[in-house]
Order: structure tokens, then C-alpha cells, then sequence
């Protein structure tokens, strides 16, 4: 069965360690900037959740790529580029609707999540489990249950 | 008397912070123990390692422990493992 | 270099020079950095009996070997300079995003010096810095100052800013980033604002290289996993309560300061605690970066004429704006921390000079004409008036702006002023927990409990139970305590990990960050140095023995009920002994063969 990355924004407290440990992982340094994942925080409006490919079933930036550079990890079920063949147009960060691909200017490189080869360090390490790796069909009931949870709240609210 | 719980011990007293006992004599705190597990069935298990038990703001580790007397008027608090400042 | 970036920006506002150094890498070694480092280049550049709000004084913002890293709760930036309001060394510890983004930005620290003759701020980015005009900006609340700043240099851009109560030289001003952290004590907002600088804005995109990256990311995976989120402080109660889980808690144990600490126990109390916040204003829990605590409490108060939003107030806070003026009304308590976070001002000390005031008022050494308005225990909205009046020194604010030992002084009652160092007590009446009693008293910074935190083995059990009420092996504890915190805060990771992890997780991440053999042992070395090397600076200064003492009222005044009744600080029973452990003098002069064995000869 095929794991998926499933996020879970009202867990999520804007700690911003995936990002920490998703570069150190992929680039040998702690820098967020060059993360495959990114917290997206309106700090303000006390809204926080962790943006991170989708690794779609039907992606959008496979589909798009002139170059054909993207293609489906058999393994892991990761949508993954394939950089000797990448030009480097940058058509599937723009196409992507989560945002979940990066262009690394001093690289000429696009980045995207490649869920570590199965073994995610970002799930590992959230510490609130904003970030889970979980198999699809798991991460399918738990969204509905978090649906209807917030559904009951709601409606709690409202009879108030 | 008055027992009160703070924080994550809240559902050891039913959600209650603290409710009051009624009783003559002095009873030891393994005796009120056992008399809030009569009550409040589950009430010790919720104690998990590190909880503090004060009588009248004192720490029983630093009187007589289980021993220690607890007075008809006494307040006696059970404090999960806390810290901050 | 690992671990450290290697490069410190040096901004000279007089002569509006910018450049940037070379970190010395001895010295990182030997300080760590943030408190530490920054304390070394403080004592080595400006002489201790420099005024405060001169341009002579420096400001240094400093982050740690450890900030930005992925260790544990590595979010800490120290501001070190000489404060307004003690006469010492003052190093005031923040959170949020602002540290780590320094170091992606290619920096360690700032060193800023002189001073600008008109508003600056100064924008750093990738490298490079450039000095701008704040004349825009000068009036503005701190959350203004960082959405315009945001809006004119990155929306990712990290906002370190002063308030109004900087800019106009507020004794008890604090320097807020990412708008809801202060580094709060000492007034470093006041330095800041003497040089007319209102904001640092900081954008970086660079990395953070570690000397062993495997090791470090087991050692770090390995306290998270299994210390810090199993602990039941770590894990459970603060992100559930946040710091004000302890107002109940110190409440029950006699020791929470109310009325200006006439006593040790507030009826009260719940209605400002952690569990009363969570029920009503909590919104969520949020983190600082890195940190899996999250003790952070994001607050909206929906309605009513307190309506706002923001964050905390958090244990202190609470206290110092509720109990100790005898407040029990949570909205005005959580409006009124609010305002000191856009306003820039230090709830502590803000809280704890309006509880003297209030005294002052009631015993008639301040009168109603001085005062501008009646003071009275319990008021909340002379608590929000006072709040807003003293970062704009106006009327009563004028008088609050000074902090309560000048305040006091100048209405001839400085007894009643609850500082020590001129610095106002935290939330923990010494009476019910004579360590803490030692530690407000040696403390390089003043009344401070995040230099030698004694309630955690004397209130808390942690790492083990002391009786409170006794004096024994107090000094031994307290000189420990003080020596571990100097260290964890010059490593940049926040206090609170500490009721988790201690010396030999910390020592473990240094080593493996820097490449440097980093033991338990050199750890407290490096803390016991950067303690005599704050005294040094104090010892200059002019501030010597006779100023570590207490409040009058803590070591004459019995405590008048609950679990410490009757009894006062004994002060006298710890201190000699403490010098003697500290290799100190009896005038409290650290020996030569101390500071050789430091390093500090």
C-alpha cells in the first residue's frame, strides 16, 4: 500500500522544524530556505500548516514538463525530477498548485519533495504530528473523521 | 477538608479543581487516599510518577510522607509535574 | 567554521559605518556565544562604568553555537549591553525566528555602537546590511513597525524592533521580535532606543553547517523522542498550560507574591492561571522555532473593552500585572501584556513598580496630585492606563518609567521597592524558597529567576526535591544552577529544555555541532566563566557585595501566613558560603586563582 504525506494544520505550532530537518537531509546544512517543505504561517491570524507536495495522482507538473523530467518513484509512489534531464524552465513550479516545487537560483536546480525515499525526516521529527506518513487509504478516513469533528464543533457553536 | 487539583490532574477529581471532605479526627494522607479512590474510583492511578501531594502548602517528601497527619481543616493539593517561569 | 557562522556584522551608527569581522574563533570556543560571547566583547570594548544610554555603550545581539542548528529549542538570540536600569551587565534572552535567521543570514551577531541622530533602522540581508531612515516609523508600536518593515524590505523578513517605551528611554524597556518575544529584563529596550535605533530587519537564505551531521541528528532525534516529548513538564503541561500552569501551582505553596509581596498567597489566584487562560482566551499553542515545548500562547480576547489580540501573558507576566497588584481580572491582566509587547515594555518590571506605587499611594508617599489618578489593588483599568502611560512617560507614567527603585528612592522610601540591583523580583517569594532568596541576590543581573531557577529543585522536585524552608546545600545548588544556565544560554537553546535534558545532552549537541570535544565538565566550565566574567564587569562598575542583598521586607518582614510563615530570608546563612564555593573573597571578589583557572586572568 502506498504511504502519502498527510498534514494536519491544527497540530502544526509554526515551529518550523521540518524545514530545519528536511535540508539538512537533502542538503547537508540546515537551511530552510533550500527545504522541500515549508510552514506557511499567518502569524497573525494564529493559522499555521505545513505546505509539502501532494505527490498527485495526477500531477499537474508531470504532465506539463517539456523535458519529461518527471516521473513516478515505483518505490515510493514519490513524484520525483529527474535532474540530468530537468532544463530547468521552471513550468511545474509554476503549474503546481500547492506550491511544493523550489528553484534554486545558484543551482539552476528545481527541487521538489521526494518523501526521502520512503522514510520522511520531516514526519520523524514534527513533534506534534502535524506531518504524518501514513498509507493512503488511513489518511483518507482520518481526514473524514477531522471533517466531521470540525463539523460537530461547529455545529456545537451554533446550538450555543 | 479541601483537596484541589491543578492542571493535567483535573480529571482524577471528575473535572473537578476541588471539592471538600467531611470528617472528625485527623486522618494520615494514605487514609485520605484511600478515601478519595472510594469517591473517585481511578483517583490514585491518575497519580503517575512526579506528582507532588502538599498539606496546607507543604510538601508531605518534606513532613512524614503517607504518614503525614492531615487535619479536619487541612487543604491538601495534588500538583502534576509542572515548571516554567 | 561549524556550528557558528564565523562572521559578526560591527554597525558604527555615529559615523554610520557598517563592516564586518571575523568571528574569533578562540574566543567562540571559550564563551559559546549569545550571553557569553557577547558579554566577553562587551567587557573587552566598553569600560564598566560607561553611562548606559551614552554613546559609548555598545549593544550586542548575539545568537548561540547551537541557534538555528536543529538542536533542541534553538531559537535564543541574547541583548547584551549595559543596562539603564541595574548599573550591571545586562543579557536579555528571546525566542521566536528572529536568532536563527541571523545566522541564515551569514551572522553570529551585531555589535552596534554609537549612536544615529536620527531615527535608523538597519536591514541585513544575505551578507550585507545597509543603515536606513526610521523616520517613519518613530511613535509606532512594535507589531506597526514590523508589518511596514515586512512590507518594504521581504514578506519573509524577520523584525526585531523597540516600542515607544524605547524610544523614550524607559528604564523597563524591552527589545520585542517576531512581535510577541521580548528579550524583557533591564531595559535593553532603552539602550536601543538612546541610539536611536528603532528595528533591526533580518532576511537570510544561507545555511547552517554542523561538524558531525549523523551524530548530531541522532543526538537530537533521540531527545526529542525520548526526553523531552515523554516528560511530563516538556511534553504535557506546558504545551497544554503554558508557563501560567505554575500560578496555581506556586499559589498552593505559599510563595506567590501578592500586594507587593506582603504575602505569599492570592485568593485569587485561579482566575488568572493557565487553566482560566486555556478556558477562555487561548486560541492555540505555538513554538518558537525549533522547539517542541510550544509554550507559547497565541491569545484574542473577542470582546469588550479589552478587545485584542496577541500573545501570553505567560506565568510572569500574569503575576506581575495580576496578583502582585492584587488583579484577578484576566482580560485587563491579558490586554495590559498585549500592550507591553507592542509598546515595548517588560511586564515583570512593569507590573511589580505599579504594585510600589500603589503602596506608596496607600501609605501616602505619593499623593493623589503626583500620581494624576487614584491607585488601587485590584483595578484592572488603571492597570491597562498605567500600562499605556508608562511607554509614553506620561503623568504617572513619568514616575513608573524609572522602574520602582528609582521611583521609590525619589519619594524617599526605596524599602519598598521589591528589587534587587534595582532590578524588580520575579514571581517566587523567597521567603517560602531561600535558594531563590540567594540566587535574586547574586544574581549578575539583578532580581532575576532565569539566572539560577532554585524553585525547580526547591518547589518543583526537579532534578530533585530540597526542603524550601531551609538554607542547606542551598549555595552549592544555586552556584550549579547559575553556572548550567550561563552555558545553555550562550549555546543558544532555551531554558525550558532543561527540565528535560541536562549538561550531558547539552555538552553532546555542542560537540557535535562544533567538532569541539565539549564534555559535561568544560560545559559548566564555560557557564562558571562567562558568571565571574559578568561579575567582573559589575565589580567594575561599582556595584560590589553590599548589593547582594534583598528587599528589606524579604529579610525582616516574616512571611504572614500559609506554609512559610514566620519565617524571612536567611540570607546570611548562605551567602559566605556561596563566595567561598565560588572561589570569591569574603567581599565577594573573585580570587586570582579562580579567574586563572578560568581563563579570565
Amino acid at each position: 500500500m502506498e504511504k502519502i504525506l498527510m498534514i494536519n494544520p491544527e497540530k502544526c505550532t509554526a515551529c518550523r522544524r521540518c524545514e530545519l530537518v528536511c535540508s539538512a537531509k537533502h542538503t547537508g546544512e540546515f537551511n530552510p530556505a533550500r527545504s522541500r517543505v515549508s510552514v506557511a504561517a499567518f502569524l497573525d491570524e494564529n493559522f499555521y500548516m505545513p505546505l509539502v507536495c501532494q505527490q498527485c495522482d495526477q500531477p499537474v507538473c508531470m504532465e506539463i514538463c517539456p523535458a519529461g523530467a518527471i516521473s513516478r518513484d515505483e518505490k515510493t509512489g514519490a513524484v520525483a525530477i529527474e535532474e540530468a534531464k530537468c532544463v530547468g524552465c521552471r513550468m511545474c513550479m509554476l503549474s503546481c498548485p500547492f506550491g511544493a516545487i523550489s528553484y534554486i537560483p545558484e543551482e539552476k536546480k528545481l527541487v521538489k519533495c521526494d518523501l526521502c525515499d520512503g522514510e520522511p525526516e520531516c514526519a520523524l521529527f514534527c513533534p506534534w504530528n502535524a506531518i504524518e506518513y501514513v498509507e493512503a487509504d488511513q489518511a483518507a478516513v482520518a481526514k473524514k473523521r477531522q471533517v466531521a469533528n470540525r463539523l460537530k464543533d461547529a455545529l456545537k457553536e451554533v446550538r450555543v | 477538608m479541601r483537596v484541589q487539583v491543578f492542571s493535567t490532574l483535573r480529571g482524577a477529581l471528575g473535572g473537578r479543581s476541588s471539592v471538600e471532605l467531611e470528617h472528625v479526627g485527623t486522618w494520615s494522607v494514605k487514609e485520605l487516599l484511600a478515601e478519595l479512590e472510594k469517591q473517585f474510583p481511578g483517583f490514585r492511578e491518575k497519580l503517575h510518577e512526579g506528582v507532588s501531594i502538599l498539606v496546607n502548602g507543604r510538601n508531605i517528601a518534606f513532613l512524614q510522607g503517607l504518614e503525614t497527619d492531615v487535619p479536619p481543616d487541612a487543604v491538601v493539593s495534588f500538583i502534576p509535574p509542572s515548571a516554567g517561569g | 567554521m561549524f556550528g557558528w557562522i564565523g562572521q559578526v556584522l560591527r554597525v558604527d551608527l555615529t559615523k554610520g559605518k557598517i563592516s564586518v569581522e571575523k568571528l574569533d574563533s578562540g574566543l567562540a570556543e571559550k564563551f559559546l556565544g549569545a550571553r557569553g560571547l557577547a558579554s566577553k566583547i562587551l567587557y573587552d570594548e566598553v569600560p564598566p562604568q560607561t553611562d548606559a544610554l551614552s554613546p559609548k555603550n555598545k549593544l550586542l545581539l548575539f545568537t548561540g553555537a547551537l541557534t538555528g542548528t536543529g538542536a533542541i529549542s534553538a531559537s535564543r538570540y541574547n541583548a547584551v549591553t549595559k543596562s539603564p536600569l541595574t548599573g550591571t551587565i545586562a543579557a536579555s534572552n528571546s525566542g521566536g525566528y528572529w536568532g536563527p535567521e541571523l545566522k541564515f543570514a551569514g551572522f553570529d551577531g551585531i555589535i552596534v555602537e554609537g549612536a544615529s541622530e536620527a531615527p535608523v533602522y538597519l536591514w541585513v540581508e544575505d551578507g550585507h546590511a545597509e543603515i536606513r531612515s526610521a523616520a517613519h516609523l518613530w511613535g509606532k508600536s512594535t507589531h506597526e513597525t514590523e508589518d511596514i518593515l515586512r512590507g518594504e524590505t521581504d514578506p519573509d523578513a524577520k523584525v526585531l524592533s523597540i516600542g515607544p517605551a524605547g524610544e523614550k528611554l524607559v528604564r523597563i524597556a524591552c527589545i520585542v521580535n517576531d512581535k510577541n518575544r521580548a528579550a524583557g529584563r533591564s531595559g535593553v529596550g532603552a539602550v536601543m532606543g538612546s541610539k536611536k535605533l528603532k528595528a533591526i530587519v533580518v532576511r537570510g537564505t544561507g545555511g547552517i553547517k554542523v561538524a558531525e551531521m549523523k551524530a548530531f541528528r541522532d543526538t537530537v532525534l533521540d531527545i526529542l523522542k525520548n526526553k523531552v516529548k515523554p516528560n511530563a513538564t516538556t511534553g504535557v503541561g506546558l504545551p497544554a498550560y503554558g508557563t501560567a500552569l505554575l500560578v496555581n501551582v506556586i499559589n498552593a505553596h505559599g510563595i506567590f507574591p501578592t500586594f507587593n509581596f506582603r504575602t505569599g498567597i492570592f485568593e485569587r489566584a485561579n482566575d488568572i492561571s493557565g487553566e482560566k487562560l486555556a478556558e477562555t482566551f487561548l486560541v492555540r499553542k505555538k513554538a518558537c522555532f525549533s522547539c517542541p515545548i510550544s509554550c507559547g500562547r497565541a491569545t484574542v480576547i473577542p470582546s469588550g473593552k479589552y478587545k485584542s489580540s496577541g500573545e501570553g501573558p505567560e506565568y510572569e507576566a500574569a503575576w506581575a500585572l495580576g496578583a502582585d497588584c492584587g488583579i484577578y481580572d484576566l482580560a485587563a491582566v491579558t490586554r495590559a501584556n498585549h500592550l507591553c509587547n507592542e509598546l515595548g515594555l517588560d511586564p515583570i518590571s512593569l507590573g511589580s513598580t505599579l504594585a510600589c506605587a500603589i503602596e506608596l499611594y496607600e501609605k501616602g508617599y505619593l499623593s493623589r496630585e503626583q500620581a494624576g489618578m487614584e491607585l488601587k489593588w485590584g483595578d484592572g483599568e488603571m492597570l491597562v492606563k498605567a500600562t499605556e502611560l508608562t511607554a509614553r512617560r506620561e503623568g504617572l507614567g513619568d514616575l513608573l518609567a524609572e522602574g520602582s527603585y528609582r521611583m521609590a528612592s525619589e519619594l524617599g522610601h526605596p524599602e519598598l521597592s521589591m528589587s534587587t540591583k534595582a532590578q524588580e523580583y520575579p514571581a517566587y517569594d523567597p521567603r517560602g524558597a531561600q535558594g531563590i532568596g540567594l540566587n535574586y541576590a547574586t544574581s549578575n543581573r539583578g532580581g532575576c529567576h532565569v539566572r539560577g531557577y532554585m524553585i525547580s529543585p526547591e518547589i518543583l522536585g526537579s532534578p530533585q526535591k530540597l526542603d524550601p524552608l531551609t538554607t542547606k546545600d542551598k549555595a552549592a545548588w544555586t552556584k550549579t544552577f547559575q553556572d548550567l544556565t550561563a552555558a545553555v544560554d550562550s549555546a543558544g537553546i532555551c531554558l525550558f529544555t532543561t527540565f528535560a535534558i541536562g549538561a550531558p545532552e547539552l555538552a553532546d549537541m555542542l560537540k557535535y555541532a562544533t567538532g569541539i570535544d565539549y564534555t559535561v565538565e568544560r560545559v559548566l566550565e564555560v557557564g562558571e566563566r562567562v558568571w565571574n566574567l559578568e561579575r567582573l564587569f559589575n565589580l567594575a562598575a561599582g556595584i560590589l557585595a553590599d548589593k547582594d542583598t534583598l528587599a528589606p521586607r524579604l529579610l525582616n518582614e516574616p512571611m504572614p501566613e500559609g506554609p512559610a510563615k514566620g519565617l524571612v530570608v536567611k540570607l546570611g546563612e548562605m551567602l559566605p558560603e556561596y563566595y567561598k564555593l565560588r572561589g570569591w573573597s569574603d567581599e565577594g571578589v573573585p580570587l586570582e586563582a579562580t579567574l586563572e583557572r578560568l581563563g579570565l586572568a
